[in-house]
């Protein structure tokens, strides 16, 4: 077999075909979340079942993946989502990239119904070939125990992308969960429901054997050599890259988020929590540290931010790893709930469950403005989550995320764009990043394009579309490179460096706009999708509720003109 | 810190992630006196905060410009400009 040459593999888990493919030529020069944009208009029928047999998921490492340049070996998932019925690329660190990039995967297709016999598989893949096993032994079981039993079955040094119960039950919380660099499977691509569409398919996981580094040719090595040190060294002058997220993890947005007034609290009704204070990047390094966790933690191999940690208990061992921001934001004060050591046993109990904890946390909030739970009452929202776990009807109202639990249970204030819940930057008082929740094919997602950064007045309505379109075209284009947004910093500092290190790696000849004209070109692909699937600009707009009731202490309301919104890609 | 003229006002700032790192222990919060029509700018030279950390500014617990003028007992956030999570 020809293990140089970049390569598809195809599963079809309904005849059980396994087969590798050249890469078609208008998928050469594409990576990650481009490649699953240019993939789903070119094989999923738009108007398919998400959840049914005509609809696909592909696994794509970004351009640059798989040379452990730090920050850039993120892998990309993409399929139809059954949360959005548009859409989906949710992208994620660990190794899955790198190993795919070392075994030379361009894409790994997934798609069919599942065995007619109704059995669950695993996909093993080595640089031999792939087949498909048995998995009867892994279903029912947490993330946890199906990854301790697939490295003992195949040895410690594997990447696996995995699901837990949630994806196995069809949660539209469900994500993909991928193993970081200390063999952690806690990585997930988590938005938008995938881990339900590849559990509708019966495949529990996917084991990449390539225990030794194999990296991907490079067309001028020194020019390789040389924009990475310039990246590297931009990163270590950059204070975010270099000292905050080091040592405070995203968890240092916290203070920002709530001096802006834009923190999520109790279902979105206050952008600032009374008691951010305890639930601070600050506080969770200091106590953290004085417990003997790790206050910094790579997840990606060749990382040098490390902006992840390892959360321990009161008695030093493992919480979580890793305690972020937007499950903070989500489980923490959008519930009331000011305690670090409840919030980190929601997520792991989420990442146990393989679900993800923005629109989870969400869902709860929505759980308790119906009266399902007090505010601030972290042990019932354990429970609550112990019966997502479990699968009970209460449980899979919750797994079914923020948008189906308002339906259900009959709250009028949803958080949600396109059936997906609001990260944890309020739109009314970060406007920006509202615009991005409001027009991104993807759905409210601050990775789409998060402009909390940006020196402007955030609660002007009208500096934020342009703001947003910029940030959205660059981010898709960091997507399409598997680049980290902590690994934007470095190149926002020298933007010839992007251009460069494509020029070293393929010999393309790319000039200075080749990032933002790659995020924009992929961009309006999805957008044709979601066009093709139905969508209209009434799904582009932030919820009317929040049009209207204010949110204190800013007293906003968003009131970024309609019009705007509709015409934000009309500009390069 | 003190600082000879008067009138002076008396104001707390509270420092946040790398900030807090001061003289070689972490830093919370520290009482500065300040001259009368001292802004928050003043505050930021004071301190000698980076301007590379472009630096958030609240007053009492909102956002505030750099070029506000503080009154005695203020509270001023000083927190560098982060994104992602």
């Amino acid at each position: 077999m020809d293990t140089t040459s970049p390569r598809v593999l195809r599963i079809n888990m309904e005849t059980g075909e396994v087969r590798y493919e050249p890469v078609p030529e208008g998928w050469q020069r594409l990576g990650g979340r481009g490649l699953t944009a240019r993939f789903l208009l070119d094989e999923v029928p738009p108007l398919c079942d998400p959840l049914g047999p005509r609809n696909k998921l592909i696994w794509a490492p970004g351009l640059l993946v798989g040379h452990m340049l730090s920050s850039v070996d993120r892998i990309s998932v993409g399929g139809k989502s059954p949360l959005t019925g548009g859409v989906k690329e949710a992208n994620a660190g660990g190794t899955t990239g790198m190993k795919m990039a070392w075994l030379r995967l361009h894409a790994l297709i997934v798609e069919g119904g599942p065995p007619p016999d109704g059995s669950w598989k695993l996909l093993y893949v080595n640089a031999e070939g792939a087949h498909l096993e048995d998995a009867s032994d892994l279903i029912g079981l947490g993330l946890k125990e199906t990854g301790r039993r697939l490295m003992e079955r195949f040895g410690p040094k594997i990447g696996i992308s995995a699901i837990g119960t949630g994806g196995e039950r069809l949660y539209l919380t469900a994500g993909i969960t991928h193993v970081d660099s200390d063999r952690n499977l806690t990585r997930i691509s988590a938005r938008g429901g995938l881990g339900a569409v590849m559990g509708s398919k019966h495949l529990k996981a996917i084991v990449f054997d390539c225990p030794r580094s194999n990296q991907p040719p490079v067309v001028d090595r020194e020019g390789f050599k040389d924009a990475s040190k310039r990246y590297i060294a931009r990163l270590q002058e950059h204070p975010q890259t270099s000292q905050i997220y080091t040592f405070y993890g995203t968890a240092a947005m916290v203070k920002m988020s709530n001096a802006f007034g834009g923190i999520p609290t109790r279902n979105f009704s206050a952008g600032s929590f009374e008691d951010a204070d305890k639930i601070s990047g600050e506080t969770i390094h200091d106590l953290n540290e004085s417990r003997g966790g790790l206050v910094s933690h790579a997840c990606m191999p060749g990382c040098i931010i490390k902006c992840s940690n390892v959360y321990a208990g009161p008695d030093g061992q493992t919480l979580v790893t890793p305690l972020e921001y937007e499950t903070i934001g989500l489980m923490g004060s959008n519930l009331g709930i000011n305690d670090p050591d409840i919030i980190a046993r929601m997520n792991d109990l989420a990442n146990d469950i393989g679900i993800d904890t923005i629109d989870t946390g969400a869902a709860l909030g929505v759980a308790a403005e119906a009266g399902l739970m007090q505010w601030g009452d972290g042990a019932r929202a354990l429970e609550l989550l112990e019966e997502v776990r479990q699968g009970t009807p209460l449980g899979r109202i919750i797994g079914s995320g923020a948008a189906a639990a308002a339906k259900v249970l009959g709250v009028k204030r949803a958080p949600v764009v396109k059936g997906q819940a609001f990260s944890a930057y309020d739109p009314r008082a970060i406007k920006g990043t509202g615009v991005t929740y409001a027009t991104s094919p993807q759905g409210a997602d601050h990775t789409a394009g998060l402009t909390i950064r940006a020196k402007v007045d955030h609660l002007d309505p009208a500096v934020q579309v342009e703001l947003s379109r910029s940030i959205q075209y660059n981010t898709a284009g960091y997507d399409s490179l598997g680049a980290c947004v902590m690994g934007s910093f470095g190149f926002a500092l020298e933007p010839a460096i992007v251009p460069d290190l494509i020029n070293a790696r393929y010999g393309w000849g790319v000039g200075p706009d080749f990032l933002r004209e790659l995020g924009r070109q992929t961009i309006l692909l999805e957008r044709e999708f979601n066009r093709l699937a139905g969508f209209t600009p009434a799904d582009d707009r932030i919820p009317e509720w929040m049009t209207r009731e204010a949110l204190p202490p800013t007293g906003a309301v968003f009131d970024v003109s309609p019009e705007e919104l509709d015409t934000i890609y009309d500009t390069p | 810190m003190t600082h000879p003229d008067p009138p002076a006002i008396r104001i707390t700032v509270h420092l946040h992630s790398i900030l807090r790192h001061r003289e070689g222990r972490i830093m919370n919060r520290l009482e500065l006196d300040l001259p009368s029509g001292s802004r928050i700018e003043d505050v930021l030279r004071l301190l000698e905060v980076d301007e590379a950390l472009e630096p958030v500014t609240a007053l009492n617990g909102v956002i505030a410009p750099e070029e506000t003028v503080l009154s005695d007992g203020d509270q001023v956030a000083v927190i560098p400009s982060v994104a992602g999570g």
